[in-house]
């Protein structure tokens, strides 16, 4: 806030631009690569409205309208797709949010350092590996013979087969992604308790508040400004399902419960090379995702007086 | 502060490990120019007879012409462009892709061989690490506009790059070819009868030159533990009834075994199929193209895998395992009947005889039905891997007289194509007769790889220059002339190979052996005896059988065209309906009823307009 008071005393913009000129020079860099990978390839979102043939290149194509979105939705498989990705998007989101919440504020309390640490590394741990690895690791655990499967054999439970089973399909998929990432997930939580003052809690401490209503009224409002944060964020997630899970996890078997938007876009556009039909529907994911995020925002303003943008 | 200490360490981690693998890519750079000295004996002779050569191709000069930069003797052979050209290409690099020290798919004996014998210089646009991405990054280069000159397009991908008009039409070129290309076409276009160019042929006009392989290369087969068999005192099954009773012999004895292999993709899935001649295929059924998939016999077939299925004779999770995963239990000892490709024998059969060295393998003919008949289809060997030349390529001509000398140096030791090129197309062969030596490190390599097929691009050997010519001695160089694509066989002559290993193997003759035979007769045998063994004695003769048209059990897939209209549009849809509904009908999840739904929605989604496509190109190439 003080540097455009300083840049009126001293005489405006072009002389302050003299002064500072090195740091508006090291800006350049990324934003050109902001504006090369990021904006100049909305261009290409064109052939989402033409029926481009690579023989006329993206301008000659010709103008379809909205043919393609009107092919998308009058596929019978379509709606089912749209419905399967909200489900396992959502399912992620919450109980992702939700596991790493909780195990930040159980991490938290823990006051042996080493502990601490040591917990912290292994659970995120899993985030770096790629689902090609894990996929295959769970596969194994996860079959009708697998150790999962033994476990709840011991409490008299039939073997269930997770990954062929339409019931199991997406609560194994959102089990697995939550498992995955939410050491990774509760970082950010931790970052922000550690800039609560430990005065706030000596205090509750006099005033005789235990551990749990500690947390409660404390470290919870504490954070509660990341929590939305992350919360308008992910709004803009909700169709996505995870590309490379589902497709090293899915099977023929599950088709109808674990075919994804994502996995209908790699099948329609890098197998079967149809273009433009598979940028209408990415398009048509965006447009959902940037309605919902602004519409996040928005609530997020009104009721909590936070501002993501 | 901890928690960022402990990112920052991660971060350094990776970056160190990052600089370490960019370094790994420079010194490989680096050594791939300046061949390191172990290889010195291969890199002095490839020199030598660079020079030889040189020597060879200034002399015809003199006698010679010259024409828009090609050189030809006075025979009239090409003989290299003065100055050199570039052509750009792609290729497949797999993981189990060698190559010789310090070598890379751009930088090696065979591309040196192109520069400096004929001046062509071999330039990669991209590699990919297997077929399908291959096929990807095809299209996407196509809808980039910015194909290499020389492509190996898929037969729907032929005709959708020459409809946008990125392809060059072949025709006049054709007209030109070195005479030794033309007897390689001839032959191609005689053996199978006039429809090798089909595939290929857009409005009337050739956009690719098909590859000439081994038709027996894309071949499946059934094979049997016949130890196992013996065991549960059974014969050989013939027809699906002696299969019931084999395999519920089997389960009874092994409860845990697999029956049969069975994978995601429905691979396996053939033993029964053919029993009830149901495909995935065109074939023709009262005068018509009809598509296998919806026919009633598909329904016969899916009800008696269900069967199978729930009497436990295939793996339960069958869905989620891939090819190689569903071999594990082949590998185990674990499975009595393994249909597939007959490649088999190199894995996972060779695992499993190194695991179980006692396992008998037999390779035993298609099932059939209780009436005795059965059918199977089979593509054809001359629609994959075709080679095209994108419109862009400024000298298309080189692609031909590149092949025409690998031709030529390939087949030098050939009497009898020596003879009819010589008296029918007036052409004498430029590599002379060479007798063919042993490699020099064979043990070396052995020990280096002793559990796998031994690479025979790793051999080296000591050709002079004069023999070593374009160095197609050398298998090294084989191999790379098949990876780039112009590595085609002379069919007439290439599928003999097979016949005179199992006709060594019976006589223990070697002498029968062609050049190629003996070459694969030795790798196989160094590599597990079984697997000649296996060929020979089951394999061959079933396959020779066939051929000669024995029972009328092969049918030929109908449909050779492009994607139709219909296809683009619905073909991804009605595979996942298909593969959906097959594999559920299979598990059990669905009744067999289920299938009449599937065949309603197949023709309602677009099988219908499909079929009515697929028969107008039908009626049109009859």
């Amino acid at each position: 806030m003080s540097a455009p008071t300083r840049m009126q005393s001293r005489g405006g913009f072009s002389s302050y631009f003299k002064r500072k000129w090195q740091l508006y020079a090291m800006l350049l860099l990324p934003a050109f690569v902001v504006l090369l990978f990021n904006y100049v390839p909305l261009y290409g979102l064109v052939i989402a409205f033409k029926d481009f043939n690579p023989g006329q290149g993206m301008l000659n194509s010709p103008w379809v309208g909205m043919k393609w979105f009107k092919t998308a939705w009058a596929m019978p498989d379509f709606s089912g797709i749209v419905w399967n990705t909200f489900i396992i998007a959502v399912g992620k989101i919450v109980f992702g949010q939700i596991a790493a919440i909780l195990f930040a504020l159980l991490l938290n309390e823990v006051s042996n350092p080493i502990y601490k640490r040591t917990v912290q590394t292994i659970t995120y741990f899993p985030h770096f590996l790629s689902w090609v690895i894990i996929g295959g690791i769970f596969t194994d655990m996860l079959s009708t013979t697998g150790v999962i499967n033994q476990f709840l054999g011991l409490f008299g439970i039939e073997p269930i087969f997770f990954l062929g089973s339409n019931q199991w399909f997406q609560p194994t998929m959102v089990f697995l992604e939550t498992w995955k990432e939410f050491g990774w997930g509760a970082i950010v939580y931790l970052a922000a308790m550690t800039n609560i003052s430990p005065d706030l809690y000596e205090a509750a401490a006099m005033d005789g508040a235990g551990r749990l209503k500690s947390i409660w009224h404390i470290t919870l409002p504490g954070i509660s400004s990341i929590i939305v944060m992350l919360c308008v964020l992910n709004i803009g997630n909700v169709l996505n399902a995870g590309f490379d899970q589902i497709l090293v996890m899915y099977n023929p078997a599950v088709y109808r419960t674990g075919d994804v938007l994502d996995t209908f876009i790699y099948r329609q556009g890098l197998l079967d090379a149809q273009y433009s039909l598979s940028t209408a529907i990415g398009l048509f994911k965006s447009v959902i995702s940037l309605v919902l995020t602004l519409t996040a925002n928005y609530l997020a303003v009104r009721f909590s007086n936070y501002r993501v943008f | 502060m901890a928690k960022k200490k402990i990112v920052a360490r991660i971060l350094c981690a990776a970056l160190a490990a990052s600089l370490v693998l960019s370094g790994c890519g420079q010194n490989g750079g680096q050594s791939s120019e300046s061949a390191p000295s172990s290889q010195a004996s291969q890199s002095s002779s490839e020199n030598e007879s660079s020079e030889a050569s040189a020597e060879e191709s200034s002399q015809p000069e003199e006698s010679g012409t010259a024409e828009n930069g090609i050189v030809f003797d006075e025979q009239g052979r090409f003989v290299k462009y003065d100055p050199p050209i570039t052509l750009t290409t792609h290729a497949v690099v797999g993981v189990d892709t060698m190559f010789h020290e310090g070598c890379d798919i751009e930088n090696n004996g065979w591309t040196q061989w192109l520069k400096e014998n004929l001046g062509i210089e071999w330039k990669m646009k991209w590699v990919s690490a297997d077929s399908e991405n291959n096929t990807q990054k095809l299209d996407l280069a196509f809808a980039s506009d910015d194909m290499p000159d020389v492509i190996y397009p898929s037969v729907g991908q032929t005709t959708k790059f020459a409809q946008a008009g990125k392809l060059t039409a072949l025709d006049e070129l054709l007209d030109n070819v070195p005479p030794i290309v033309q007897y390689y076409l001839d032959d191609a276009e005689a053996l199978s009868q006039g429809a090798f160019w089909k595939p290929f042929t857009v409005d009337g006009k050739k956009y690719a030159v098909p590859a000439g392989m081994d038709s027996l290369a894309f071949w499946t087969d059934n094979f049997i533990r016949t130890d196992i068999l013996a065991g549960l005192e059974m014969e050989i099954p013939e027809t699906i009834s002696d299969l019931d009773a084999l395999f519920a012999a089997y389960h009874e004895k092994y409860p845990s075994g697999r029956a049969m292999r069975l994978d995601k993709d429905l691979g396996g899935w053939e033993l029964v199929l053919t029993a009830y001649g149901a495909n995935t295929a065109w074939t023709e059924k009262e005068g018509k193209l009809v598509y296998g998939g919806v026919q009633p016999e598909m329904r016969d077939a899916l009800a008696k895998l269900a069967e199978y299925y729930s009497k436990g004779y295939i793996d339960p999770e069958f869905v989620v395992k891939d090819g190689s995963k569903a071999n594990e239990d082949m590998i185990a000892g674990n499975m009595l009947v393994w249909n597939g490709a007959w490649s088999a024998i190199a894995n996972p059969f060779t695992p499993m005889w190194n695991a179980l060295p006692d396992a008998e393998l037999k390779a035993i003919p298609f099932i059939t039905g209780d009436d005795g008949t059965c059918s199977v289809v089979k593509d054809t060997w001359w629609t994959d891997r075709p080679t095209a030349i994108t419109s862009g390529c400024e000298h298309p001509e080189a692609v031909f007289y590149a092949f025409g000398d690998n031709l030529d140096s390939y087949y030098r030791n050939e009497a009898g194509l020596r003879e009819t090129l010589k008296n029918e197309y007036n052409y004498e062969m430029k590599y002379p007769v060479t007798q063919v030596q042993d490699p020099i490190n064979a043990e070396e390599i052995a020990e280096k790889y002793p559990n796998v097929g031994q690479p025979r691009q790793l051999y080296l050997y000591e050709y002079s220059d004069e023999e070593e010519g374009c160095g197609y001695m050398n298998d090294y160089y084989t191999q790379q002339g098949s990876w780039l694509g112009i590595g085609a066989k002379i069919v007439s002559i290439g599928n003999g190979d097979f016949g005179t290993m199992t006709e060594a193997y019976n006589t223990g003759d070697r002498s029968v052996l062609s050049t190629d035979g003996g070459k694969m007769f030795d790798e196989w045998n160094s590599t597990h005896p079984n697997m000649v063994k296996t060929f020979a004695e089951g394999i061959y003769p079933y396959w020779d059988a066939l051929m000669a048209g024995e029972g009328g059990v092969l049918k030929p897939n109908g449909y050779a065209g492009a994607s139709t209209a219909t296809m683009v549009e619905k073909q991804a849809y009605l595979d996942k309906l298909q593969i959906e509904t097959f594999t559920q009908i299979i598990m059990g999840t669905q009744p067999i009823e289920a299938f009449d739904e599937f065949v309603n929605n197949w023709n309602a989604n677009g099988g219908e307009d499909i079929t009515a496509e697929v028969n107008e190109w039908y009626s049109s190439n009859k």
